[in-house]
């Protein structure tokens, strides 16, 4: 089954430079996906379009296999839940747990009920310690850790991570990694989209997409993707060190079948 | 241009409940010319350290020469205007400093402040945006429509645009992927062969290694370490103490050190370099 399809889809801002011409995608239910793209190739746009944040206009997109269209834009909202870059522009409560809240009372869930779906997400991404610390005491990885929290409370289908890692320390940036991986433990069914500049998380997922000029340059895995350095280059892409290493081996004939550095490490010393 | 630190202390909301010194006791000297990088967590005082090199910080004690200019605690240094033209500073979220309706503005209002007229400053402002990647389509445009990369490429051309000789970048590729993070930092190094000193904060140890000269290793607001970044990341333990990990054409260089492989290791700082010295020392395991 298909959490995400795309066909056709046609996207402008102003008319004259069209964004996306004819793109078609499609997401499995249950994937983690890492949308890889350089600055103004249309990664952002994507998710925009994908959450109706931006309207439709030509082609359509499905999720779980219904259409968006005006009507029923706001129940397919509620299937999906979005992580931003800028942690603090997304947190809105005055402390950890009223920030978790806001979703819920949005959807007027009982008090009782709440404070039990807090807890539990709070507990999910390691900040369950915080419930009552204000924004300002804590660290960039630990403001998106709440707002992941808040996300998933609701429970989405499709969580989308917009550059959420972009603007933290490397510290903060392996929460977050640790915290995607999981939610793909506890929820199987959950379809992971995340759009990214930092190539070594897309090792950990299970599909890449490459977008370049409004196209899908290339979707498969990442052993699939990370093997086309000649392509990801000319695309001002980077890939993972250990693709790199391994790419590079072998362009000097020494061929890996591995890209475990240990494994590596010992047959080149063998 | 040489930057000195002496003994610098400062404290933020000095005798109130959120007093919080973040810095204690820094020295040391940047020559002239040199490209050296800050590293710390978050919190380690990089930022407060840098505000003080043009004096957006005053230390609450210790003293600071900027090559004439001495920046102590109390009072503005004489001719701050002069030092700030001669340091230029990027801050970590640049595109919070945009603010003028079109983006030849935002970039010439350094210099426009400094006393040049616009139409002196146009072409310098076209060739800093070509330097930077910016399409001059952008030049009549409003900062805010551009994507996240290209204000912060707008906002670093601002701070070239008054040439200064000593820059200071916090963070400047953050949110930049990774071709234009690759194509600034060329950049700052070009400067620097041309003469600027280049003074960098960042997270990313892969460009500590293939960028700076030197390197500043701050842990709650003291120096711990002030070396070659090779030493540096070679050092495990200071590493360990500081809670930063070495970048990983390090340890896999580590790893077949440790294998006994006898590698040239003061010869690698990236991918190509570190294959290099393998195909040259690959016999000599073991």
């Amino acid at each position: 089954m298909r959490a995400i399809e795309i066909k056709n889809l046609t996207f402008s801002y102003d008319k004259q430079e069209k964004v996306f011409n004819n793109l078609s995608l499609d997401i499995e239910k249950g994937k983690y996906c890492v949308v890889l793209g350089r600055n103004g190739s249309g990664k952002s746009t994507l998710a925009k379009l994908i959450t109706g944040l931006l309207t439709i206009q030509e082609g359509q997109i499905k999720v779980d296999g219904i259409e968006i269209n005006e009507k029923n834009i706001y129940d397919i909202r509620n299937r999906i839940g979005i992580v931003f870059q800028n942690p603090d522009n997304q947190f809105i409560g005055a402390t950890v747990r009223d920030d978790i809240a806001f979703g819920l009372e949005n959807h007027l869930v009982a008090q009782d009920k709440m404070d039990q779906i807090i807890n539990e997400y709070a507990q999910k991404v390691g900040m369950d310690k915080y419930l009552d610390k204000e924004p300002s005491n804590l660290s960039g990885g630990q403001k998106q850790r709440v707002a992941i929290a808040g996300v998933l409370a609701m429970t989405p289908d499709i969580v989308i991570f917009d550059e959420a890692t972009s603007m933290l320390d490397p510290k903060g940036k392996k929460e977050i990694k640790e915290v995607i991986l999981k939610m793909r433990e506890l929820f199987k069914d959950m379809t992971i989209l995340s759009i990214t500049h930092d190539v070594e998380e897309a090792l950990l997922a299970d599909e890449v997409i490459v977008v370049d000029n409004g196209e899908i340059a290339i979707q498969g895995t990442p052993e699939e993707v990370f093997i086309k350095d000649d392509l990801l280059k000319k695309l001002s892409l980077d890939i993972p060190f250990v693709y790199k290493f391994k790419n590079l081996l072998g362009k000097n004939g020494i061929e890996m079948d591995t890209i475990d550095i240990e494994k590596m490490v010992k047959k080149l010393c063998q | 241009m040489s930057i000195k630190f002496h003994d610098v202390f400062y404290t933020y909301l000095p005798k109130s409940p959120y007093e919080h010194t973040a810095l204690k006791g820094v020295s040391f000297e940047i020559k002239d010319g040199e490209f050296v990088g800050i590293i710390g967590h978050t919190g380690s005082g990089k930022s407060t350290l840098v505000q003080h090199i043009n004096a957006l910080l005053l230390p609450s004690s210790g003293e600071i020469e900027v090559d004439d200019f001495l920046i102590a605690p109390d009072t503005k240094p004489k001719g701050v205007k002069n030092l700030r033209k001669k340091a230029g500073l990027v801050f970590q979220f640049p595109e919070y400093q945009l603010f003028e309706e079109t983006v030849f503005k935002d970039i010439a209002f350094g210099p426009k402040n400094f006393g040049v007229t616009e139409q002196e400053i146009r072409p310098n402002v076209e060739e800093l945006m070509k330097l930077l990647g910016l399409d001059l389509n952008y030049l009549d445009k409003s900062p805010f429509e551009l994507s996240g990369g290209q204000k912060r490429r707008v906002a670093i051309a601002g701070i070239l645009a008054i040439n200064p000789s000593i820059l200071v970048l916090d963070e400047p590729t953050a949110g930049l992927d990774p071709q234009g993070a690759v194509d600034t930092l060329d950049l700052f190094k070009k400067l620097n062969k041309e003469g600027k000193t280049i003074v960098l904060v960042t997270h990313e140890m892969d460009y500590v290694l293939q960028y700076c000269d030197k390197v500043i290793v701050l842990k709650d607001g003291a120096i711990e370490a002030f070396d070659e970044p090779i030493n540096i990341f070679m050092n495990r333990r200071l590493l360990e103490r500081v809670g930063i990990e070495a970048p990983l054409v390090i340890k896999i260089m580590q790893q077949l050190i440790d294998s006994g492989m006898k590698l040239n290791y003061g010869k690698i700082r990236d991918v190509s370099s570190l294959v290099e010295q393998i195909i040259k020392s690959r016999g000599d395991c073991k």
